[in-house]
């Protein structure tokens, strides 16, 4: 688990920290264009412990695509580019964290191509350990080096080659090793995979875990008898009985179904590890949010996952307030992001505060 | 659901109780802070009076024509309504419950969206209660507990982003509350010997006799004297009974003009 967190020159941050204030469980609050997104993105990238190509998918989770026209200059603008603050890509991106004590850092840079113009070359890759040939790169590298705790580092490079038969791809050399924990990032904007969700089903299932995962999924669809993986169009897709005598998918069983089954299992297949979730509360009437934080604060428990996640709504912060008070541990912070003077502070709201501002009907969003 | 109440104004004065809360709103308006600082003037006077007199504040909203003042859930609808469409003023006073809830409410209010931007001053006002300085203390604790400089006696105001000050009602007692401050400001009142006499007679004529708070009780009795009897404190503040000319008022109108300024 995270205990703290500090961002630099990343997308809105020119700096952000949270000090020793980070629960099991994390609401980010704030006004439009505060950063709430740009901080979930952070902590993708530092989970993904030197993976570049966790870049490339962060304007797909905002739901921006630009089809490429074979200009590197263009890849490096919609890709690269904007990650950086004011989009300064002269100065590196620093995320670091402290997780179950140990200190992770990410540092994000662009080597740039010689020439932005004409022909932006920039060098060759020799093959890579995929066993990939050599190819051509064109514009600018972006570079990720994450540095673990026992001061070794992780490098790896994300480019625009041209392979020797020509024809553009987007390269990843090295590939890095896989992450010392899990972690996933449930966007607002991305479609949801059915095949993912059944597959973590499966593991579940297979782990004799899943009988929670009907017992809560019944407070949004109390007609919900049982769970099944089936393949519908070809798809391996989870798939709920309400007892009208076919399986239907859960996305079909409504969108606040279908998220928190995603929620659960996403949680569930991430033990020791991060989950990040846009806008939670899209999907949920307001009357289940309660059990819906409930759910989600037994799920982070048992497997020991932390959970940032993103919202808008007063109706939210209270049901969450309300499922963990009785909580032993209280794993659960309000932190709000707000511009003061130019920089965005973290005001983080303990158990105690949140719940004077609640009883006061003052707000906090 | 009422809308939410927000940190607009940058002088906060953060009291102990509803009935204070009305109190210093009344104290507000007679030190002409009602038009500036509407906030404190319409909360109280969120009653039949702002139909008659602002009837372009309500045009428009869906409200009864009368309000009283006893149903406070109408009161609240009115008053919020209303100071929706008000800009902010510059003093708001804020109940902030009882004492064991001053350092959690102090923290959710400096912690209020826009609050660190807003705020420029904060006043603390609690009862001595039975020790003065004991009062004192404890609202300072709560004061540093939020990263905040607290003043190191009643009544100063000290520091910058934001000045802070701390008043111990009654100002400069070593034990006691606001209904004392009302009390000694309507000592000379002809009424009050009635009171006492009362409470003479009834100590005397009744066996057992469980009043722990007797300031409160001599209020009450003060207040059965008036033209409308049945009034909280903070009622009767609003209707006048309380005589802000009094110089037992004064250092309590020094406390505000100070954390007021700059």
């Amino acid at each position: 688990m995270f205990t703290s967190l500090s961002i630099r020159n990343f997308r809105c941050f020119e700096e952000l920290s949270f000090d020793e204030s980070l629960a099991r469980v994390n609401l980010i609050a704030g006004t439009n264009s505060v950063g709430k997104t740009a901080l979930l993105e952070a902590i993708y990238v530092i989970i993904g412990m030197g993976n570049a190509e966790l870049v490339l998918r962060l304007s797909a989770f905002r739901g921006a695509v630009v089809p490429f026209a074979g200009e590197p200059r263009q890849f490096s603008e919609f890709f690269w580019e904007p990650i950086f603050h004011n989009l300064d890509s002269s100065q590196d991106i620093q995320i670091k964290g402290l997780h179950s004590g140990d200190e992770h850092i990410a540092r994000l840079s662009i080597d740039r191509a010689p020439s932005a113009k004409i022909a932006p070359y920039n060098g060759t890759v020799e093959g890579d350990n995929a066993g990939l040939g050599s190819v051509t790169v064109y514009g600018d590298v972006l570079k990720l080096a994450h540095t673990k705790p026992d001061e070794s580092t992780i490098e790896t490079s994300m480019m625009l080659v041209a392979g020797e038969g020509g024809g553009f791809g987007i390269r990843m050399t090295p590939v890095p090793p896989e992450p010392a924990f899990g972690g996933s990032y449930l966007a607002t904007h991305q479609t949801r995979s059915l095949a993912e969700d059944a597959a973590r089903y499966t593991r579940l299932e297979s782990a004799g875990e899943p009988s929670d995962l009907l017992e809560t999924l019944r407070m949004v669809e109390p007609r919900l008898e049982r769970l099944r993986v089936g393949v519908v169009a070809g798809i391996p897709t989870l798939r709920g009985d309400i007892a009208i005598g076919r399986m239907i998918p859960l996305s079909l069983l409504g969108d606040g179904l279908s998220r928190l089954a995603s929620i659960l299992l996403t949680i569930a297949d991430s033990p020791d590890g991060v989950v990040l979730i846009d806008e939670i509360e899209n999907g949920f009437h307001h009357s289940v949010l309660s059990q819906v934080w409930a759910a989600i604060g037994e799920a982070a428990r048992r497997y020991n996952t932390q959970v940032f996640a993103t919202m808008h709504s007063f109706e939210c912060i209270e049901a969450a307030h309300e499922a963990f008070r009785e909580d032993k541990e209280y794993a659960f912070r309000l932190h709000r992001l707000e511009r003061i003077a130019d920089e965005t502070h973290v005001i983080t709201y303990d158990q105690g505060t949140l719940a004077a501002a609640l009883r006061s009907n003052l707000e906090v969003r | 659901m009422p809308s939410r109440i927000e940190v607009k104004a940058p002088i906060q004065l953060l009291v102990e109780g509803r009935d204070a809360q009305y109190f210093f709103m009344a104290l507000l308006n007679h030190l002409n802070y009602n038009n500036v600082e509407v906030q404190s003037g319409v909360e109280w006077r969120g009653h039949a009076r702002i139909y008659r007199e602002s009837p372009d504040l309500i045009s428009g909203l869906d409200l009864e024509s009368e309000v009283d003042v006893s149903d406070l859930q109408a009161f609240h609808r009115v008053r919020n309504a209303i100071l929706s469409r008000l800009e902010p003023g510059k003093l708001e006073v804020k109940d902030f419950g009882g004492i064991r809830d001053l350092r959690n409410f102090l923290s959710a209010v400096w912690n209020a969206p826009s609050a660190r931007t807003t705020i420029k001053a904060i006043g603390i006002v609690r009862d001595a209660e039975r020790v003065a300085a004991t009062a004192f203390e404890s609202a300072q604790d709560a004061v540093v507990s939020i990263g905040l400089n607290s003043p190191d006696s009643p009544q100063q105001v000290v520091g910058t982003k934001p000045r802070i000050g701390i008043l111990i009602l009654p100002p400069g007692k070593s034990d006691g509350m606001l209904e004392d401050v009302c009390l000694d400001a309507v000592h000379d009142d002809p009424a009050m010997q009635c009171v006492e006499e009362y409470f003479t007679c009834v100590q005397e004529s009744v066996e057992y006799w469980p009043n722990r708070n007797p300031s409160k009780a001599r209020v009450q009795a003060f207040l059965a004297s008036r033209e409308r009897p049945g009034l909280l404190l903070g009622q009767a503040a609003e209707r006048g009974e309380w005589n802000w000319e009094h110089p037992t008022y004064s250092p309590i109108k020094r406390f505000i003009r100070d954390l007021a300024k700059g």
